[in-house]
């Protein structure tokens, strides 16, 4: 590593970013080696790719191997299926392979098995690890790989050496059960007990926060209060903590104490009425207030509100606007006893998305309704 | 008053009327020379001997009020009726007038949807009034016509090809009398308006309301003179200040933003994608361009890199695929590099079926980077809110998704290239489509100049800020109001609105105050006229922003979130105290006026 630690506030986590392992990637190691699929589904910035990324880089220490393949890069709105596949194809096996892959004749669905038929073939002698990031922009489309893994899966003899396929991406589940051809295919994968594991990846932890410190000024102590304020305001989400921690690495010398430092901080880049402008709080915005209207935006206004007064909510994983609440980083599931409940993200959500925020977007029968 | 002086001060309205006719002909002409006026030879009926007109009058309209009028004396026409040129000697004209510089060459390589300017004055108008006129430089195939020919248009004529929403249809006639008006590109002249015709399509949409007009290039002037054996005097001397049109950046007037540059600058040497956003006018083509010319300065790995710099304005395509945006950048970059065999690349893209053409378009930026980007290569990606709206619909949900693709990937060669982009408004507020950046890019946001920053960018045009306003600030209970309170009190820290005052009171060595005074006497008449001129388009084309507005003013609110973007991105709206409100005395005023 060359050059001064940073903080990765877009993208995936590049040169000189300070990364910082959560439990979930031990536990997502340890899945995918049992498991011949599994899934991170969560709204943006968290951390998702980063994580892909950094799981790749550890398989090929430990001479496994991990495709990333990033839908980003492909046209899935735009392109033909075919030409779609084909490229997904193409590029995960010459990234394995020395040689140029050649396409085999036959259709799309014939071409996936093959495919998956390679990879397994690879994982014979060394552990294959396939990374889909975006997959939510595949599966809004088609559910043809899904049906080409799950065949795939039924063809291959139990206990034969296999590929693992990584789903990461923003998709709702609840709200693809509702799409006609593709339910059953959603609920074989990620349905109650389906095929695919679902991965929780959480916020960090304020004792995991501690390698950032190596990049805060001036002093040890110092840079552990702004730490402490950090993760009283964010709750350790990974975009928010970063960008706070990016702005105070920039103080020489403190001007006040940690806690009035980061809270103006706060203020300044997340609370002011327009910091809508921030892109994680502008995807939540947007869920809440989606430009279409009507009863969408209504029901998750609603679940949101009732939590912002209740203070928590029993989870319904089959309800589609509270995976919304979810997918838009407004809410995080919590574990308490053997409930699972929902909770507002973080001190910033739920400042910026309070009684007032309402009252300026909510549309204006909605907010009167609401003040009755 | 023009938003620029130097234009209108040097154009003039001629008015000739040949012994035996009827009626007078009436058109415009611009100073080339101190002495000399270019126009049309039809302006003239063809003719060059004075002895033939009845009367010959030439009008200069050079005060800072368009009444005073200055007559010269007529001392010698020469002409050529084939080229459509005619050059008109005077004497005893007003000292202070300048001539306009002359750009050859123009029409040899010319830049379509350049953006020009003229000033003519139309002859239906009895007081003889000026008009400025706007438009852009047009690609004549594309309109898929041929060039007028025939005595009055010049049959030697290469013509420059011109539209604008001004030249509508129906009112062509009113434009009679532009004829000789100057075509200016950025400060120089590139032609003269020679013919204004309907437009051939005018029955068709997108162009019902459009007109087009041929303007001759600046080559016959230079001919004419030439073998006349005319001299056309050298360029003015005088200080040139930079108009807030000029976006070529003068390092000696830019005023510097620190926080952002430094977050930019920071950001770019971890090669994050950069976005830059903030309302029209507040400075992010400077700022860009600041940035530009510090890469070298500050990411080592950059020095002597390749920039690239694709405006979306000109891609302009409303209909076709989303992917034919993304051909027609690679195509851009590879011209731009100079790379041989563009169209059979691009061919390449288009006809291979097998492989998905968004992976096709990495590929081949890819394989630019190799080959080219050694030295690194630095694509400037610009008026990105461009893409919103008229365009494919997954237009730009596709160009976030690039932009996180190429700015993810940091092994080489993608780690030699860097990305900065631009757009006017809060990603948010664009809600046409549900399109957000992804998170593949950091942002930054400018706003409005500090005072420091107003009273840096003053500095820059050698005016001092501090001193006491004769005017009252409402705000300045102790009445030592400055004019740099004044200043904001009416159009804030927006840099453009700022730099149109300094720009009028430097240029023509006059008192801020007076310039202020003259804006708040007439604001449709002021140096913010065609701002003015803008916004109530907007607001005849949309009476639901009007009664927004007006509400607004009423201190009540119920804006949309479309509704907020149109008018934040063109800065007439801003959040204060968690409402929002008009963001400046100048438009406050204004919409007052108009709503009483």
């Amino acid at each position: 590593m060359t050059g001064p630690l940073t903080f990765q506030i877009a993208g995936t986590i590049g040169p000189n970013a300070i990364y910082i392992e959560r439990a979930t990637d031990a536990e997502l190691t340890a899945m995918l080696r049992e498991a011949p699929l599994c899934h991170i589904v969560g709204p943006p910035q968290i951390g998702k790719s980063s994580m892909a990324l950094h799981l790749k880089e550890s398989l090929s220490q430990t001479a496994g191997c991990g495709i990333y393949l990033d839908l980003n890069g492909y046209g899935t709105t735009t392109s033909p299926e075919g030409s779609l596949y084909n490229s997904l194809i193409f590029d995960s096996l010459e990234r394995l392979t020395d040689e140029e892959p050649t396409l085999p004749p036959g259709d799309t669905r014939e071409r996936l098995m093959w495919w998956l038929q390679q990879l397994d073939k690879i994982a014979e002698e060394r552990q294959v690890v396939l990374i889909i990031d975006e997959f939510g922009l595949l599966v809004s489309r088609s559910v043809i790989l899904l049906e080409a893994i799950a065949a795939h899966l039924t063809a291959r003899p139990a206990g034969t050496p296999r590929a693992s396929v990584l789903l990461l991406g923003i998709f709702n589940i609840p709200q693809l059960l509702g799409e006609p051809g593709k339910a059953e295919m959603i609920r074989a994968f990620f349905g109650a007990g389906g095929l695919s594991r679902r991965i929780e990846l959480v916020d960090f932890k304020r004792e995991e926060l501690s390698p950032f410190a190596q990049a805060l000024p001036p002093s040890a102590a110092y840079a552990d209060a702004l730490l402490d304020r950090i993760a009283y305001w964010t709750s350790g989400h990974p975009y928010m903590t970063q960008m706070l921690c990016l702005q105070a690495a920039k103080w020489h010398a403190p001007e006040a104490d940690a806690a009035t430092q980061i809270d103006r901080l706060v203020n300044q880049l997340f609370l002011v009425p327009n910091s809508i402008g921030d892109p994680c709080l502008a995807w939540a915005h947007k869920l809440l207030c989606p430009s279409e209207g009507g009863v969408t935006g209504q029901a998750r206004r609603l679940r949101y509100k009732t939590l912002l007064k209740q203070g928590e909510l029993l989870d319904d994983p089959k309800d589609p606007y509270i995976t919304d609440l979810i997918l838009a980083g407004l809410v995080v599931r919590r574990r308490v006893q053997d409930q699972t409940r929902l909770v507002v993200r973080n001190r910033i959500i739920m400042n910026v998305f309070d009684d007032g925020w309402f009252l300026r977007n909510a549309p204006a029968d909605e907010a009167r309704s609401e003040t009755r | 008053m023009s938003r620029r002086p130097w234009l209108n001060q040097a154009c003039v309205r001629i008015v000739a009327q040949l012994r035996g006719k009827p009626l007078p002909l009436h058109s415009s002409g611009f100073l080339i020379a101190p002495h000399i006026i270019a126009t049309c030879a039809h302006a003239l009926s063809d003719q060059s001997d004075l002895r033939l007109f009845s009367k010959l009058e030439i009008e200069f309209f050079h005060s800072q009020t368009f009444r005073t009028k200055e007559q010269g004396e007529i001392v010698q026409i020469v002409c050529d009726p084939q080229c459509d040129v005619a050059l008109i000697l005077v004497k005893h004209l007003p000292t202070e007038l300048k001539p306009l510089r002359l750009r050859a060459g123009y029409r040899i390589n010319p830049d379509f949807h350049d953006r020009f300017n003229s000033y003519g004055f139309p002859g239906i108008d009895p007081k003889g009034n000026p008009l400025p006129l706007e438009g852009t430089i047009e690609d004549m195939d594309k309109l898929r016509i041929k060039p007028v020919q025939g005595p009055v248009a010049g049959e030697r004529t290469v013509h420059i090809t011109l539209t604008s929403e001004q030249f509508s249809a129906g009112a062509g006639a009113i434009l009679g009398g532009c004829s000789g008006a100057p075509v200016v590109i950025g400060r120089e002249v590139i032609g003269y308006i020679g013919r204004i015709i309907p437009h051939p399509d005018a029955a068709q949409p997108p162009h019902a309301q459009f007109g087009i007009a041929y303007a001759h290039p600046v080559e016959h002037i230079l001919e004419l003179a030439r073998f006349n054996n005319i001299a056309l005097s050298p360029p003015l001397t005088d200080k040139q200040y930079p108009h807030p049109d000029d976006s070529k950046l003068d390092i000696a007037y830019y005023v510097h933003r620190n926080q952002e540059e430094t977050d930019a600058l920071h950001y770019l040497s971890r090669r994050m994608p950069t976005l830059v956003w903030g309302a029209r006018g507040i400075g992010k083509s400077t700022f860009i361009n600041y940035i530009k010319s510090q890469l070298g300065q500050n990411i080592p790995a950059f020095a002597g890199s390749t920039i690239i710099e694709l405006d979306c304005t000109r891609y302009v395509r409303k209909e076709g695929t989303a992917n034919e945006f993304f051909f027609w950048m690679v195509s851009a970059v590879l011209s731009a590099l100079n790379v041989q065999d563009i169209p059979s690349r691009i061919g390449k893209l288009l006809k291979n079926s097998e492989f998905d053409p968004i992976r096709e378009v990495s590929k081949c930026i890819e394989s630019v980077l190799k080959i080219e980007g050694k030295q690194g290569l630095v694509l400037v990606l610009t008026s990105i809110e461009k893409l919103y709206g008229d365009h494919p619909e997954h237009l730009p949900e596709q160009l976030w998704s690039l932009v996180k693709h190429w700015g993810s990937m940091h092994q080489p060669p993608w780690n030699q290239l860097l990305m900065l982009l631009e757009v006017s408004s809060a990603p948010l507020l664009m809600q046409d489509r549900d399109v957000l950046p992804r998170n593949g890019a950091v942002q930054i946001s400018l706003e409005d100049f500090t005072r420091a920053q107003v009273e840096r960018l003053a500095e820059h045009y050698d005016l001092n800020l501090t001193d006491l306003t004769h005017a009252s600030i409402e705000d300045c209970c102790d009445g030592r109001a400055t004019l740099c309170d004044r200043l904001i009190d009416l159009v804030g820290g927006h840099p453009a609105l700022l730099q149109l005052a300094f720009y009028s009171a430097a240029s023509n060595r006059r008192d801020l105050d007076d310039v202020l005074d003259e804006v708040l006497e007439n604001l449709e008449r002021s140096i913010y006229s065609q701002v003015l001129q803008k916004l109530d388009w907007a607001l005849s084309a949309d009476p639901r922003l009007r009664a927004v507005l007006n509400a607004l003013l009423r201190g009540q609110s119920g804006l949309s979130d479309r509704e907020r973007v149109r008018l934040e991105i063109a800065s007439i709206i801003q959040i204060r105290k968690d409402q929002w409100c008009i963001r400046y005395g100048l438009y406050q005023r204004y919409l007052r006026k108009r709503s009483a």
